[in-house]
Order: C-alpha cells, then structure tokens, then sequence
C-alpha cells in the first residue's frame, strides 16, 4: 500500500530575498526513485512537489541565469507538508559538483 | 527522402523504421514486407492486451482523433540533411563523450548476441545495479540535425496553473511520446493538480533560446488506464498529438519491443533536457541496460529532473530504435517504461 502523498512546499529566493520566478526545481536526492520531471516556479517563486516516501530529500533549484542552490528537507509523512526556503548563489549547476 | 516501416530481425517484434532520411539509416536496416510484418505483430500482441488491460488508451477531453490522422500521407521533407552518423558501438558518435571501457565491452558482446536466436532471459525480478557513474553528460548543440531534432523541450502547465519541464520525442509527423506523469497528474495531493494537463508547449531540437523548428502548443494527449486509473510506475508512458506535421521537419525514432536478452546486452542512449543545465539546453548520455523487468527497464544513464519522458533507446546497423520511456530517476538506479508489445501498439495507434 503506498504512502499518501506528501507537498514540499517552498519558495526560491535571490540573495537579497526576492522571489526568483521560473527557476527549475528538481529532486537531486530521494529515498526512493522519483518521476524526472521539474517543476517552474510561480511569478512569487514558489513551487510544490510531491513525494510519497518519508525521509531525507535534497532538492536543487537553477534559475534561468544558471545561479544554484541545494538544500535538503527531511520529509515527515506524519505532516501534511514540509517548508523550505532555496536561497540562490553565484554557483552554477553545472560546476558544482552535480 | 523515404521513411519506411522495417522489421528488426532482432526484434520481438516490428519496430517502426526511424525517420532518419535517406542518406543514413533507414536505407540500411533490412527491409520487409509492412504488411505482413504487422500483421503478425499484432495478432501476436491481442491475446496479451486483452489480459492487461492497464494498456487500455485513454484520451484527454476534447481531444481530436480525427485531426490525429492530419497529414497521414504526407511525404516527410529532408530531415536527413546533415544525418548524424551513428556507429555500430552502439552509441552515438558526440565529439567529446566516450563509452567507458567496461561499457563498451559489454556492447562488443551485444553483437555476438544479436547472431543468437531471440529468446528471453530469465532476469525477471533482478534488483537495479546500484552503480552510477561520474556525470559526464555531453551537450548537444547540433540539435538542428537528426537525430537530435526529433527530442523536444516541453513546458507543461497542470490544472492548478503549476508549470513543469520534461522532455518528448517524436514517433511521427505529429506525435510525440513522454511519460504518463508528463501528460496526466496522478496522485499529485495538491488540490486542482491532478488529471489531464491543461496544455504542453513542445520546442523540438530546442538549444537554448534556439527553437530550429518553432513551437507547438497542444492539449491533445494519450495515455492508459493504468497509469490514469492506478498510478502504477509500470503504465507510465503517453503521447503529445500536434495539431501540425512538425515531425515531418525533425524526423522521428523507430521504437520495438525487444527480448529480455537484447536489452540485457545493449548500450542505452538518452538525449534530453535536464533542469540542472543551462535552460533548454539537450543533454546526451549512454550506459548499458542494467536489469529489466516485465514493464521496466533499467540503466546507469544519468539523468536529471526535466528528462521524463525522453527515449531510452538502442542502435542497430546505424538506426535508432526506442525500448523505453524514461521516467523514474533515482541514487542507485534510473528506470523508464518498457516497450512491450501491448506499449508498441498503442505507439503505433498513436502514430496514426
């Protein structure tokens, strides 16, 4: 029997705190194989994705100039969601290591 | 400039011929006869699709299968100028990827297998390797030329107004296949979320802010019930129908379903457009299958967030024949929907 799902839900942030719109927020790490698709974030930043397993999750957002940032979320299926801020750096995706 | 329908003589079945125009590929592959080589696929496939009925197509509303057939004659412009050679390594020849050693070695033996009658292998339940690699995709940025041009860049937009990224690729002038979650939500807990996506914008050979073919917005879309109705990972395939013959200009991928064996001892390539690259940007990469189950296969590929939906595909005598839809990414292992011969039929009524 699955697990009832379960929203991460967060909101991408510039270095200043803004709201970054259309930043691609995907699932680096999971517990368990998750579906390959990603989410955009709103015009307010902000994203919800779905997961089914409790556990650690690392989660990488990349906004359209290529800035980065990880952060990891320990998924608790006893509450309904979790929250995370992603604060976005100078890094890019593509050279740091991923 | 011919795109053909062939038989793979490696083949569980017939494998549609890849659009990959006349100055490679297809004119290379054995010919057989259409007809009769259909015929007996599906008479061999209705006894196993009317036990699983999982595979049982379901349309998105409003969809328009008349307009699907749009174009069914039309002969298919020049998309084989500058054709991308592909070698009988088994992957395709990128300046600057390069198949492992132990991986090329496990593709020298794919070609004293494909000599062996076709049978199945006994690896039903084996567990996923739990090896994947450094991440040495390569970008594409040819992605004007075949077969590059047949992968698409989607921008998808849910019910709730949520917009995601994944990836497609032609099987005909105007369907694209993808994962199941791509074009159905399903089991999503996010309130208006679930159910058929409200459109797909598929950008072929997109690299970037290049779109080489222009765009196609479509809400026509295909999938089955079992992944509709039970969210079950092993239904998990669809289609995109464009309303336009855009895969006349791209060119298309042959697809089949092919033995435990084959895949077993086959290179698989994806080429697709992960959200860790810079935005809109194809990536490539192969590894050899790992395991495969009855509806799975799985590989070492790497993939990333936004590579749903990409072919998992293998190549023969210089063609490129689709046996999975990518889906599922994971630390030890990634895994797509296996093309099996009740999925190869429903390609092919989608192909229509």
């Amino acid at each position: 029997m699955a697990s009832p799902p379960h929203t991460i839900v967060g909101a991408v942030l510039d270095d200043v705190g803004q709201p970054v719109p259309d930043a691609v927020v995907a699932i680096v790490d999971a517990p368990v194989q998750v579906q390959d698709i990603a989410a955009l974030t709103g015009a307010d930043g902000r994203f919800v994705i779905t997961v089914v397993e409790p556990g650690g999750y690392t989660i990488l957002a990349t906004a359209a100039d290529s800035r980065s940032a990880r952060v990891s979320v320990q998924v608790d299926l006893d509450a309904p969601e979790t929250e995370v801020e992603v604060h976005l750096t100078g890094t890019t995706a593509h050279d740091d290591g991923e | 400039m011919r795109f053909t329908l062939q038989v793979d003589d490696h083949a569980d079945g017939v494998t549609t011929a890849a659009g990959s125009g006349e100055s490679a590929g297809a004119g290379s592959a054995s010919s057989a006869d259409v007809d009769a080589g259909r015929a007996v696929e599906a008479g061999a496939a209705q006894s196993e699709a009317a036990s699983d009925k999982g595979h049982t197509s379901v349309s998105s509303p409003g969809a328009d299968a008349a307009g699907a057939g749009t174009g069914e004659s039309q002969e298919p412009p020049g998309a084989g100028d500058g054709e991308s050679a592909a070698a009988d390594s088994g992957v395709e020849q990128v300046e600057g990827y390069e198949l492992p050693d132990a991986e090329a070695a496990a593709e020298a033996a794919v070609d004293v297998d494909e000599n062996l009658p076709d049978i199945a292998a006994a690896s039903f339940g084996s567990a996923p390797r739990a090896v994947i690699g450094a991440d040495d995709r390569v970008q594409i940025t040819a992605t004007s030329t075949y077969p590059w041009s047949v992968h698409a860049s989607l921008r998808i937009t849910a019910n709730d107004g949520s917009q995601w990224i994944g990836t497609g690729w032609f099987i005909g002038p105007h369907t694209l296949i993808t994962a199941g979650h791509v074009v159905f939500i399903k089991n999503s807990g996010v309130p208006n979320r679930d159910g058929w996506v409200r459109s797909i914008t598929v950008i072929p050979g997109r690299n970037g802010a290049a779109q080489p073919f222009g765009s196609s917005v479509s809400s026509n879309l295909r999938s089955v019930t079992g992944w509709t109705g039970s969210g079950d990972q092993e239904y998990d395939y669809g289609a995109i129908i464009l309303s336009t013959d855009l895969g006349s200009s791209t060119g298309w991928l042959g697809f089949g379903a092919f033995s435990d064996a084959t895949l077993l001892a086959s290179i698989a390539n994806i080429s697709g457009y992960p959200g860790d690259k810079p935005a809109g940007t194809q990536w490539y990469h192969a590894r050899k299958v790992t395991s495969v189950g009855p509806r799975k296969v799985y590989y070492d590929v790497d993939t990333f967030g936004g590579q749903s939906g990409s072919a998992v595909y293998r190549i023969v005598n210089g063609q490129r024949f689709a046996v999975a839809v990518h889906a599922y990414g994971g630390a030890t292992s990634n895994s797509g929907t296996r093309i099996t011969t009740p999925v190869f039929n429903n390609l092919v009524a989608w192909k229509a």
